[in-house]
């Protein structure tokens, strides 16, 4: 076991894979010597040499065009968008191309590649390097979309992420890279994708969530334990496919549920938990589904600590909810 | 006769009467007697296949289609230019040419009405088509994400040290996407083994090249990038093959990217859906059909006595029946089963599109 | 077989085109794929290539129609091929039949494995709570309970209620309104004045001959004429001549008043209890006026509608319950009043008249109870023997009517 944070695990999974498997091939910009603006592939190009890890052009869409053709001529290409607000420009890939591959070339070809982006807020990064695009991503068939939420789970999905035959938007939660070390094992392990994670059990409200919001969902029931209020965490990790069974049943066992997410609340991935627990278990529960989401505003820069839900927030809405 | 990059005129070596215009070595080129009249071939039969996909849409057994009618010389020359392990990323127009790299004429077919024995499984409009262990990617709509893709596995190529060229296809229009930049900056910058193919044919829809671009030649935009461009006159069969085979040969041995710009005409609509008649003069069409590729060859083949009326004759009733045998065949075949819309979205399929087929199947069911 | 040929769909979202030139004309042979017709459509102008080969046996819509997609456009045979006058133009559409082979796929709804919840839905479980009902605690057939399952329980519950208060032995009312005002004024008129009880029997027969003939012209005024108005007139005339009956007790100041005006009371029984409107000047008013005051006061009782005027000022009660039935009853002054005057149900019964003979008459009861204080006995006996001589003989009432 090693003592590693979010940033450091997730260097540990590509060393890993790119150390047993020379078809992993590592590149974005400023991935190479510079080891990347959040220092995740620091030492990689040393250590495996400029044909595997290198830097490109600053050109998302080159960067996305190269993924695909690399996943198509049989490589494991991990490509790094520099901040997942710099997508767009190559979205018509990730649209058109990447996510259709499998199913418009009737399964003759498919496209196992991993597109690795730092995503969310609380780094004070204004509009365009704070923002959580998954819901958007989540819209398009035929991709995976993967949110760690500690280091044990970011090495563990980012090798199964790598090794899956689909391609994976693997969004990384920029605030907690650095936030706490923890104890994770030092060899290649995998955590499922498709497989949400019960973090804490508890009778009275589930709170469902992903990526740093974990960390203030986790400060909201401490907090409300100690008003006797007890709450299940359900750790999503993989945004799509998700997985329906275990949010079912934490809901039909508690009767209450809260989805925790830092994106704006109108048509976010909340929205579509909130609908599916409607239609799978109304009849168990006894409470409205409630949304605890960012604002529906552009990303703020200085008032972020006012944008991003807090545990205080998430408090309010328990409460809210343990009135009925 | 030397091939220079950035002409100011197409390169060309037959003139519109099939004369040569250069005392022409065609064996330093590696093409005989053999290989012209199999070309000639293969361009009568992608023309009549187009015929057919017009027809197809004509009398409503096909929903769309789309043409290569004009442009089948640049497409077959061009493909004649490559070896077997090389990569084709076709764009819709390509299609009916394929079967030049082995693709089926009953596959073409079977693509353009959507049946089950089409590789693609009826999920996509006719004119997109690939073919996995023929080494031809499928291509989508969007206009030149094909060059972007095809960059990348350049990029794959080159890292595994293979020598192999990928060759992308694409409309005058794609140049005007970022895709095009993106592929064109990456593959210089990396000194990737990819043939960007302009087919040169005038029009995007309805636009016309002169409002596509304000470039005297698509071809020269590749000094940009420090790479060679070169402009062939692609209803030109023989400087089409000529040109892209000393640049695949380039390609292959120097890996490094070049770009083709093959001068050429659409004599159709842009689709079924399209009515040129809006945007282009009868006469203009008349006029380039006088410099057409198929009839350019034809007339060369006869100057060099290796073809005649009569055999061209016989030629074009032996693929008419052979075509028609085999469009009957494919009428009669089934579409996809519904669950062909299910699966293959992931390499498994998960549980909520499982649920959404059984969902289909009870209404199926009634 | 005739082939019918159709218009078909074009281009994308084309739904009709015309049909701008006939390319071959009828009895002309058409080579398949070979151009046949010229059709004009919203995005494109196009020849359609016959997908048959024969005869272009009819044209079925002329140049310049415009035809939907899928419609016939014209028919065409085999060489030499005979036509039956009548052709199946719209043929039902060939569909491909597709079997499903044996899937691989056999997909189950997510299965939630949670068993001790009450399933029920959101509106179920808004009315339980607003209830007060705890879902747990009954059992239902339904896998799922709903609204009206919940107003079932919630009526189930009432009715029960309802029953357990049954079954109680007493049942405690408290006082309140009109009758916690009754109870006062009875425990009042009980407690001061000396009930003293009078009763005697009259002959009714003539009056009741009289009613009979006057009260279809009552009807006439739209007014329902009973008894009580020929009592009240009875009763005034005889006042006249008892002062002391027409009279209030003032039991401070321990006078007796005796009134020159003629208010008589009288009781009307209503839902909350009974009440005592009072029929004002009785002595100035007509049998058909007291008629309809009766009436008009009888109504606005059972409508809660009395004021205070329509109540107060009275200075005798006569209080009717014949039509319940019994023989007579002891009535409670209407304290400070004196006296009060109970009349009785009207029964045929044998009496011995003038003659000695038993005869069938209309008999009546009347009690008259009244205080002692200020009346004596025989004041009572002869105020009694005066108003009976009334009732017997009505025509009285008209001789001294004003």
């Amino acid at each position: 076991m090693v003592k590693k944070n979010i940033a450091e695990a997730i260097r540990n999974a590509l060393d890993i894979m790119l150390s047993e498997d020379e078809r992993v091939l590592v590149f974005g910009e400023d991935v190479g010597k510079k080891g990347g603006v959040f220092t995740v592939t620091e030492g990689l190009q040393e250590k495996y040499g400029e044909q595997r890890v290198f830097d490109t052009p600053l050109d998302e869409n080159g960067i996305l065009g190269m993924a695909k053709g690399l996943a198509l001529y049989g490589l494991r290409p991990v490509a790094e968008i520099q901040f997942v607000d710099f997508i767009w420009p190559g979205f018509d890939v990730i649209m058109s191309d990447i996510s259709k591959e499998r199913f418009r070339s009737g399964g003759q070809f498919s496209c196992p590649l991993v597109i690795r982006a730092p995503y969310g807020g609380g780094v004070r990064g204004g509009l365009y390097h704070s923002q959580s695009p998954e819901a958007i991503f989540a819209h398009i068939p035929g991709l995976k979309i993967v949110i760690p939420s500690n280091p044990y789970d970011a090495k563990g999905l980012l090798i199964s992420a790598i090794e899956d035959e689909d391609p994976i938007i693997f969004l990384e939660p920029k605030k907690i890279y650095f936030a706490f070390r923890e104890e994770i094992p030092e060899e290649k392990y995998f955590v499922p994708i498709g497989k949400a994670k019960i973090l804490k059990e508890g009778k009275d409200i589930t709170l469902i969530s992903y990526g740093y919001m974990i960390h203030e969902c986790k400060k909201a029931i401490e907090e409300l334990e100690k008003e006797g209020i007890s709450c299940e965490l359900v750790d999503l990790r993989t945004i799509t496919p998700f997985d329906g069974e275990t949010i079912l049943n934490s809901v039909a066992k508690t009767g209450k549920v809260i989805i925790v997410v830092e994106a704006p609340k109108i048509n976010s991935f909340a929205s579509e938990l909130s609908a599916f627990i409607s239609e799978r278990a109304i009849y168990y529960i006894d409470a409205p589904i409630l949304r605890v989401t960012g604002w529906d505003t552009p990303f703020p820069y200085i008032l972020e600590h006012l944008y991003l839900p807090s545990y205080k927030r998430i408090i309010l809405k328990a409460k809210k909810i343990l009135e009925v | 006769m030397e091939i220079k990059p950035f002409g100011s005129e197409p390169f060309r070596v037959i003139d519109e009467e099939g004369k040569p215009l250069f005392d022409l070595n065609l064996k330093e080129y590696g093409i005989n007697t053999e290989i012209l009249l199999k070309m000639y071939k293969d361009i009568v039969l992608t023309r009549e296949i187009d015929k057919l996909g017009w027809i197809l849409v004509r009398q409503g057994k096909a929903y769309f289609y789309i043409s290569i009618g004009g442009h089948e010389t640049a497409h077959v020359a061009s493909l004649y230019a490559l070896e077997k392990e090389d990569y084709v990323m076709p764009y819709y127009r390509t299609v009916p040419s394929l079967h030049v790299r082995g693709v089926k004429v009953e596959e073409i077919f079977s693509q353009i009405l959507g049946k089950y024995t089409d590789p693609l499984k009826g999920r996509q409009m006719p004119g997109h088509f690939g073919k996995k262990e023929l080494n031809i990617f499928v291509p989508g709509s969007p206009v030149g994400l094909g060059h972007n893709v095809a960059m990348g596995v350049a990029m794959g190529i080159k890292y595994k040290n293979h020598k192999r060229v990928i060759i992308s296809y694409g409309g005058e229009g794609s140049t005007s996407q970022p895709h095009f930049h993106s592929a064109m900056n990456f593959a210089s910058v990396f000194k990737l083994p990819l043939i960007i193919f302009i087919i040169d044919n005038h029009y995007a829809i309805s636009v016309p090249r002169t409002k596509q671009t304000a470039s005297e030649t698509i071809a020269i935009k590749a000094k940009a990038y420090c790479m060679e461009g070169y402009l062939v006159d692609g209803n030109d069969a023989i400087a089409t093959y000529i040109v892209t085979k000393k640049c695949v040969n380039e390609v292959r041995e120097n890996s490094k990217p070049i770009l083709i710009e093959a001068y050429t005409y659409r004599y159709d609509p842009h689709s079924s859906a399209d009515d040129d008649r809006k945007y282009r003069k009868k006469e203009e069409i008349q006029e380039w059909k006088k410099k057409d590729g198929l009839l350019r060859l034809k007339k060369y083949l006869e100057y060099l006595s290796l073809w005649d009326e009569e055999k061209d004759l016989m030629l074009k009733k032996e693929i008419e029946e052979k075509l028609n045998n085999i469009l009957e065949e494919v009428e009669k075949k089934h579409l996809p089963i519904y669950k062909d819309m299910f699966y293959e979205v992931y390499v498994n399929t998960p549980w909520y599109l499982e649920e959404e087929y059984m969902e289909l199947k009870r209404e199926m069911e009634g | 077989m005739p082939f019918i040929l159709k218009l078909p769909e074009i281009a994308e979202s084309v739904v009709e085109g015309e049909i701008l030139k006939w390319l071959k004309k009828e009895g002309e042979y058409v080579k398949k794929n070979e151009p046949i017709v010229e059709i004009e459509t919203q995005k494109v102008t196009v020849e359609i290539p016959s997908p048959y080969e024969g005869i272009l046996y009819k044209i079925l819509e002329k140049e310049g129609n415009i035809v939907e997609v899928g419609k016939p456009i014209a028919i065409l045979t085999e060489e030499g091929e005979k036509v039956e006058e009548k052709i199946e133009l719209t043929s039902p559409p060939k569909l491909v039949e597709i079997k499903e082979k044996e899937e691989k796929i056999e997909a189950q709804e997510i299965e939630i494995k949670v068993k001790d919840k009450v399933l029920a839905s959101p509106s179920a479980r808004k009315l339980a709570r607003d209830y007060g009902i705890d879902l747990s605690k009954f059992s239902f057939e339904k896998k799922v309970i709903r609204k009206k399952d919940v107003l079932t329980i919630i009526e189930k519950i009432e009715k029960e209620k309802r029953t357990k208060e049954e079954k109680k032995e007493v049942e405690v009312i408290p006082l309140k309104g009109i009758r916690r005002e009754i109870a006062f004024r009875l425990r009042e008129s009980k407690a001061k004045a000396v009930h003293t009880l009078h009763v005697d029997e009259a002959d009714l027969t003539e009056l009741v001959k009289l009613r009979e003939k006057m009260k279809s012209l009552a009807q006439d005024q739209g007014v329902k004429l009973t008894f009580l108005p020929f009592v009240i007139k009875a009763s005034v005339y005889t006042l006249k001549r008892y002062p002391y009956v027409n009279a209030t007790f003032d039991d401070e100041k321990n006078e007796i008043i005796l009134h020159r005006s003629y208010n008589i009371g009288i009781a009307v029984a209503t839902d909350e209890g009974l009440v005592v409107p009072v029929i004002k000047k009785a002595d100035q008013k007509s049998l058909i006026e007291i008629a309809k005051e009766i009436s008009m006061l009888s109504d606005k009782a059972k409508k809660r509608e009395l004021t205070l005027e329509n109540v107060q000022g009275g200075t005798f009660s006569i209080t009717n319950i014949g039509s319940i039935g019994g023989l007579f009853s002891f009535p409670v002054i209407n304290y400070p009043q004196v006296a009060i005057l109970g009349f009785h149900s009207i029964k045929k019964r044998p009496v011995i008249n003038e003659r000695g003979e038993i005869a069938v008459r209309d008999m009546v009861y009347l009690s008259l109870s009244f205080d002692h204080r200020v009346l004596d006995g025989a004041i009572a006996a002869l105020f009694m023997k005066d108003l009976i001589n009334y009732l017997e003989k009505p025509e009285l009432l008209f001789l001294e009517s004003i």
